[in-house]
């Protein structure tokens, strides 16, 4: 198993996003606590009422991991998630493949196809042509990457002799897809890298524990069915699990009970545990990271 | 004067290695250390095959690189050289400037342009005769962006396509730069327009000395010498002093007039101040140079030694008064 720290989402309008410490000093205690990823959202375009109910800031994921980058020598670099349809398939193209290059490889692209209307309609792009949006992004993508000329013409988007140097030192870029729908299994099984399911605490990680392991036999199905539906590349692929039981940031918590947890989401199949940070200080931060990294992620 | 370097991947005959972390980090730590004023990166993500063949330069995401090298220094300055408007969509455009603004404590300067290689911009979705409004009407939105609690507006291409227009309806973007209210803007291009544009919204102009073929090439008037570029100088002034601008307020940029530079081949640092001079004496601050990219230890080794022999001789030039050019 192998953990990933999300950079702690700061909900509403009040405060500032990097309240919860400086992302160079968070980075690097978590490499240094033995974490093995460090992941941003993403929401370029959020609005006012959303998040006056609920919605989060941001920062900008690619900028944020190239940031992340220049500070670690260790850490796998995640967006999760961000919505293909957001821009152009160029410019997701070149923003991934310069993290990839300047972090020497260690870059996943966790990809959405995006739920907000607003933002959506902000962006210029058709809320309802996602999901093609989507598929032409997972089509274009590797063409960019692999340094050759290229053409294509898609519904949404062509592109006539283009060319994209340097290419990315991983050929190509790990493309981990999140959402739980038959569509989104369907494009992992056949060429993506990984799969993010969603899933809510309340349905995997009740105190119960015979809820937990009926959860867990649920999500070991679906695991296992996509592993068959892949084929060769099957055994290969990446399955991410958010972790958000609150009480893991409890300074006093039971680490007997996550360590239980992360056993049962092994044995269902989950390669990544993502941990969301909580919003707080500096102090709060590092200490959760140098907590969890001792207690679990380093062991 | 102030020397801003272009990272070495702007050499056209660059080499992958010059972007290898550890070579992106030495030249930022180097660039720093030698006084350069700042680091520049360009904004290329779909060139043509044509045009990469006959010379075009390499490029990084300019936001991510820069985001890397602000991750290994802390004074200096950040620049996009430059930004094509017309690939991008206000709100993220925004979004990510102040992303970087905020993780750079305050360092990032936005070089902008229209963009000019027509198949690139067809491949990002944008209409390359409308290059010029939706310049317009990404900067203006950016500007409220920045500017306001939120922001709605709209922008339809004449061509529209998926990624040409937008429709936002109190759109908030955050975080806040750190730099009030907006990152410095630096307007790229020798026409008129990018002039026009300086004298309302910038911090600074960048005018290009260029052959007539590279002018053509690029889209924008050509601007063969000194001589041409202090003319565009005195228009600057006009124009600011006309929208009610202090014309001392908007900083020149100059690039073109140094050549590349390579350790292997030498300069003559004597002709290249004295070009410096010359060009302050016209009102230029700032000049752009570019290093060498084939090899990262000649980039590297370039960098620094043009900043021993040149940076800090330049760096107390007289700027010629702008009062004196109304």
């Amino acid at each position: 198993m192998r953990f990933m720290y999300q950079y702690p989402d700061l909900t509403g309008l009040e405060g500032d996003m990097l309240d919860s410490g400086p992302v160079a000093e968070l980075a690097r205690a978590a490499e240094d606590a033995g974490w093995d990823g460090f992941a941003f959202t993403e929401h370029p375009a959020p609005g006012l009422r959303w998040l006056e109910t609920g919605g989060h800031q941001t920062l900008d994921p690619f900028v944020a991991l190239g940031y992340v980058a220049a500070v670690t020598s260790r850490l796998k670099l995640l967006t999760y998630l961000s919505v293909l349809p957001y821009r152009n398939p160029m410019l997701l193209a070149k923003a991934a493949a310069s993290v990839d290059i300047l972090s020497g490889g260690r870059f996943i692209l966790g990809a959405g196809t995006g739920y907000s209307k607003s933002e959506f309609h902000a962006l210029g792009v058709d809320f309802d042509e996602r999901n093609t949006l989507f598929d032409e992004a997972l089509d274009v993508l590797p063409k960019h990457w692999s340094g050759e000329p290229f053409s294509y013409a898609g519904q949404h988007f062509s592109a006539r002799d283009v060319i994209a140097r340097p290419r990315p030192p991983q050929q190509p870029i790990p493309v981990w897809i999140g959402g739980n729908s038959k569509l989104t299994r369907r494009r992992v099984a056949q060429r993506a890298n990984g799969w993010m399911p969603m899933l809510g605490p309340d349905w995997l990680f009740t105190t119960a524990r015979t809820a937990a392991m009926s959860a867990g036999d649920e999500l070991a199905a679906a695991i296992a069915q996509l592993r068959a539906d892949a084929g060769a590349r099957g055994a290969e692929l990446d399955v991410s699990a958010a972790y958000t039981e609150p009480s893991v940031h409890d300074a006093d918590t039971d680490w007997g009970k996550h360590r239980d947890a992360i056993t049962s989401l092994a044995a269902a199949g989950v390669t990544w545990v993502i941990v969301p940070g909580h919003a707080g200080t500096r102090d709060s931060s590092v200490a959760f990271l140098e907590r969890f990294g001792k207690e679990i992620a380093s062991q | 004067m102030r020397v801003v370097v272009q990272h070495a991947v702007g050499d056209p005959a660059w080499q992958p290695s010059v972007l290898a972390p550890p070579a992106v980090a030495d030249f930022a730590r180097l660039a720093e250390q030698h006084g350069y004023a700042g680091i520049a990166f360009t904004d290329h993500p779909a060139p043509t095959v044509r045009w990469t063949a006959a010379g075009g330069e390499g490029s990084a995401d300019p936001l991510v690189s820069l985001a890397y090298c602000a991750a290994v220094t802390t004074s200096i300055e950040l620049m996009t050289f430059v930004l094509a408007l017309p690939y991008h969509n206000p709100f993220r455009l925004a979004h990510q400037a102040a992303t970087l603004d905020a993780l750079s404590g305050g360092r990032l300067a936005l070089g902008l342009g229209t963009g000019y290689l027509r198949g690139e911009m067809r491949a990002m979705g944008a209409d390359p005769g409308a290059r010029l409004a939706s310049f317009d009407a990404v900067l203006e939105t950016m500007l409220s962006a920045w500017d306001s609690d939120s922001v709605s507006g709209s922008f339809a291409a004449p061509e529209p396509g998926p990624f040409s227009g937008w429709s936002a309806r109190e759109v908030h973007v955050q975080p806040r730069p750190i730099q009030l209210p907006h990152p410095p803007l630096w307007f790229h291009g020798n026409s008129a327009f990018g002039r026009a544009r300086a004298a309302r919204h910038g911090a600074g102009w960048i005018g290009v000395l260029s052959s007539a073929q590279l002018a053509a090439t690029m889209r924008t008037a050509h601007l063969p010498d000194l001589a041409a570029a202090s003319a565009a100088v005195a228009d600057l002034r006009r124009r600011c002093v006309a929208v009610g601008r202090d014309p001392g307020s908007v900083s020149v940029g100059l690039g073109g007039l140094w050549p590349m530079v390579d350790i292997r081949k030498g300069w003559d640092p004597g002709a290249i101040i004295e070009a410096a001079r010359a060009a302050a004496s016209i009102g230029v601050g700032t000049m752009f140079v570019t290093v060498c990219g084939d090899d990262p230890s000649a980039a590297n080794e370039t960098l620094a030694a043009f900043g021993e022999q040149v940076v800090g001789a330049v760096h107390d030039l007289d700027i010629r008064d702008e009062e004196q050019r109304i």
